[in-house]
């Protein structure tokens, strides 16, 4: 018996320890970017343009064109997102073509991004004659967070209690005021969570933008539809290529800084949300 | 009261979830092999008083018992009590059938392989002896090695209880163990309780109040958040709550 | 009655989504068109060959075997790293933490999986390089072992979550019983929950797999780059390609309509039918448990 309860102790020992190796990698990381990343970090940094091929100057306009082209994927992505997922529960009754939209949509989700960046570059860069430009980059990484949207606001939608759909269908409200006056409002938290990790998803992808929508040095602000933008992500995987040369490698932590506390932020608040969607329900 | 003839003596003890009072006062005890049955409204807090009696609630976030729960002459929640040798002493049947997804023989020796020296054997004579006190060795003796799944819900209801038995428990608790069953399998179950209450002590709770005066001898009765004894056939002027 | 019974109502708000949902829908069709379409001319100048051929010199020989192989290695040494740490962590999780403590592991995991791939690739860059390059004696620490590594930590949310959701799924009886016959936690958890789980967590590992095997910008940094089978096969020490890294690597300087384009989206196709079957695999087995 005693035997018995040592091994359980071993065992549980052990699950301890590998939890907290899980654990200690985010530790690991919070420590290596906030250290390494904090000696780049100034107002400079923040506020001025980037010279010297980034190794002289700030990421002012990185800032920038990571910011432009996750909220602007987000903004392209949310209404279809939402169409797509209003379709899905309201309008498809028949549950053998929902299952299959389920796949669909999470096959989706399992495409390598590289891919999205290959693929749309023929389409929006070439069909559609964007070229390396912002808003091939917002439409590719519009179509690559739909997924991460859908399946959020799809949740939202299923868990409305069956009860206010059917106060809506006794007024005899036709589908498109049913979506307006009850669902829309009833999963307005889906929407926002589902949006926020779509911009936390976008701002952390460079594979899928990085021969798409971006230019290393020389660029600013965009001037028309057709220009590339810099971003935060695809400026570290430059100077993290030059990993041999310390001044490229802090200004890249500084960058990296800045990213994940922009990446953090959008999902922590999303914890918060629904955590606190979980106490309302507990209570 | 005399230690020896009460397995399960229950002193003022209160049952709460998060500081809510599911049972206020209970003070009971429950005769050795006999079958006692606890009966009362659904929601009244019966099965919560059972799984207390095996510590099986020790794990739900908020609960909470006060008193003194006493079983087999000991307080059960004295820190230095070894909870999995109560519970090899006290076995509990649920509501639902529930078979693990293995074999049928598998299935009875499940728990007595991890409270047997040496560990790990099948017990041939011990599952056999188990099958045959829960009336099931007849229906199966030719099956042993079949999915457990492949049984009736009675049948697989009579597996829970051989499942239990080979681990060879003083005090059986049955939780409702009829009511997912049909009436031929739960008069299987009600022949079988009767049949080893000479050797077992045995709690059963149950919704079904004929069902309790057809098998138990005293009656434990859970309304309003209190617990009481009432005799099981009440005589004139007395026996209420 | 008839044609129109599968939808009854259609008003504007039906064509509106419906449109939403043909785009949504059609992607995932557009992409499988394309990646075929834009890989003919490769398979026109290289044959079937291009599957299995070695070698890879732009303008001359497409081979796709070392990124197949490259691929497959860091996946599966991937997987194999993260194993002990997502399930042991997803057990304690589900079965031994409650309350807050959950919370702070359930928390931490869901950041860990938004660490963006570059963070990782930065961090691979500057600091797994050279720690695997100083431990293991090498002269360069870009190995197809460091990529592994990395793509451990990068799935170990992944894996981890999955597997947490379908221990959770195991009905509460099945604990009770076992408690109730007097096992210890550990015991019925060995036991009786994992495997009942036992489907479930195959799928979690199915999709981390998947999830490994795409994953890009941070692979690229630390792979290598070198498009060679290592000598003798099984050494992990020596420098590799993936092909998503490939991919990254060549896509700026071929993009067109070159046949070294053509190459690229055939290698793109080769991943694409790769990560498909693997997540197709993964979501069946969630779906069996469910």
């Amino acid at each position: 018996m005693n035997s018995r309860l040592f091994k359980e102790r071993i065992l549980l020992g052990s699950l301890y320890g590998f939890t907290a190796c899980g654990c200690l990698v985010l530790a690991v990381i919070l420590i290596l970017v906030f250290t390494k990343g904090g000696l780049a970090i100034s107002t400079a940094f923040l506020f001025e343009e980037a010279r010297n091929f980034g190794l002289e100057g700030g990421i002012l306009y990185q800032i920038a064109g990571t910011l432009i082209l996750m909220t602007g994927a987000a903004l392209v992505c949310l209404p279809v997102a939402l169409g797509s997922v209003l379709f899905q529960t309201e309008f498809l009754h028949s549950p053998k073509l929902r299952k299959i939209f389920r796949l669909v949509i999470y096959a989706l989700n399992a495409v390598p991004t590289i891919i999205f960046g290959l693929i749309g570059y023929l389409f929006f860069g070439v069909f559609l004659e964007a070229g390396v430009s912002w808003m091939t980059g917002v439409l590719v990484l519009a179509v690559m967070i739909l997924p991460t949207l859908h399946v959020s606001i799809h949740e939202a939608v299923e868990s409305i209690p069956k009860h206010y759909r059917e106060a809506g269908l006794a007024l005899g409200l036709s589908p498109g005021q049913q979506m307006r006056a009850v669902i829309l409002p009833q999963s307005l938290h889906g929407i926002v969570t589902g949006t926020l990790l779509g911009l936390a998803r976008a701002a952390g992808e460079t594979a899928a933008i990085m021969f798409t929508a971006t230019a290393f040095s020389g660029v600013r602000l965009p001037q028309s539809w057709t220009e590339p933008v810099t971003t935060l992500q695809t400026h570290i995987l430059v100077l993290a290529q030059e990993a041999a040369n310390p001044v490229a490698l802090t200004h890249a932590w500084g960058a990296g800084l800045v990213l994940l506390t922009l990446v953090f932020v959008l999902i922590a608040a999303t914890l918060w949300i629904r955590s606190g969607l979980e106490m309302e329900a507990q209570r | 009261m005399n230690e020896s003839i009460h397995a399960i003596q229950l002193e003022r003890v209160r049952l709460s979830y998060s500081g809510k009072a599911v049972i206020e006062t209970a003070s009971c005890a429950v005769r050795k092999n006999a079958v006692t049955a606890v009966v009362g409204p659904s929601g009244s807090g019966k099965s919560t008083l059972l799984r207390t009696l095996c510590r099986m609630n020790d794990r739900v976030p908020g609960f909470q018992v006060e008193g003194k729960v006493v079983v087999l002459g000991r307080d059960i929640h004295d820190p230095a009590l070894n909870v999995y040798e109560l519970r090899k002493q006290v076995g509990m049947v649920f509501q639902k059938p529930c078979v693990f997804p293995k074999s049928i023989v598998e299935n009875v020796v499940f728990g007595l392989k991890f409270h047997a020296v040496p560990n790990g054997k099948s017990f041939p004579e011990r599952s056999e002896q188990a099958l045959r006190d829960a009336f099931l060795w007849d229906e199966v003796k030719d099956r042993l090695h079949d999915p457990a799944h492949t049984l009736s819900q009675g049948q697989q209801q009579r597996l829970a209880m051989a499942r239990t038995l080979a681990v060879d428990p003083e005090i059986l608790l049955m939780d409702e163990p009829t009511s997912a069953l049909d009436p031929k399998s739960s008069k299987a179950i009600e022949d079988l309780i009767l049949s080893l209450k000479d050797r077992h002590t045995i709690v059963l709770v149950t919704h079904n109040v004929d069902q309790a005066e057809r098998v138990a001898e005293d009656l434990i009765c859970v309304d309003d958040k209190t617990v009481c004894h009432k005799p099981c056939h009440p005589l004139p002027g007395e026996g209420t709550c | 009655m008839n044609k129109h019974s599968l939808f009854p109502e259609r008003g504007p708000a039906f064509w509106w989504t419906g449109f939403t949902a043909l785009i949504a829908a059609g992607t995932i069709f557009i992409l499988f068109v394309s990646l075929v379409i834009e890989s003919v001319p490769v398979f026109k100048s290289q044959g079937l060959s291009f599957l299995w051929g070695a070698d890879w010199f732009a303008g001359e020989a497409y081979g796709a075997l070392p990124m197949i192989f490259g691929s497959l290695m860091v996946t599966g040494l991937a997987v194999v790293m993260v194993l002990p740490f997502a399930l042991g962590s997803a057990i304690l999780t589900s079965e031994f933490l409650n309350g807050r403590l959950r919370l702070v592991v359930k928390a931490a995991m869901e950041l860990l999986a938004g660490v963006p791939g570059i963070i990782y690739g930065l961090m691979g860059i500057a600091v797994l390089t050279v720690w695997v390059r100083d431990v293991f004696g090498l002269i360069d620490g870009n190995t197809l072992f460091t990529a592994g590594l990395l793509l451990a930590v990068m799935i170990l949310p992944t894996v981890m979550t999955l597997s947490e959701d379908a221990l959770r799924s195991v009905p509460g009886e099945f604990r009770d019983t076992a408690l109730s016959l007097g096992l210890t936690r550990m015991e019925m958890t060995l036991k009786v929950v994992v495997p009942q789980a036992l489907p479930g967590l195959a799928g979690a590992v199915f999709l981390g797999l998947g999830r490994a095997m795409g994953e890009t910008i941070a692979v690229m940094l630390v792979i290598g780059g070198i498009d060679r089978i290592p000598q003798p096969w099984f050494n992990l020490f020596a420098p590799g390609q993936s092909i998503p890294s490939k991919i990254g690597r060549e896509a700026a300087e071929a993009l067109g309509f070159d046949v070294q384009w053509s190459a690229l989206i055939a290698l793109g196709l080769v991943l694409f039918v790769m990560v498909m079957t693997l997540t197709s695999a993964g979501n069946l087995l969630l779906r069996r448990a469910r």
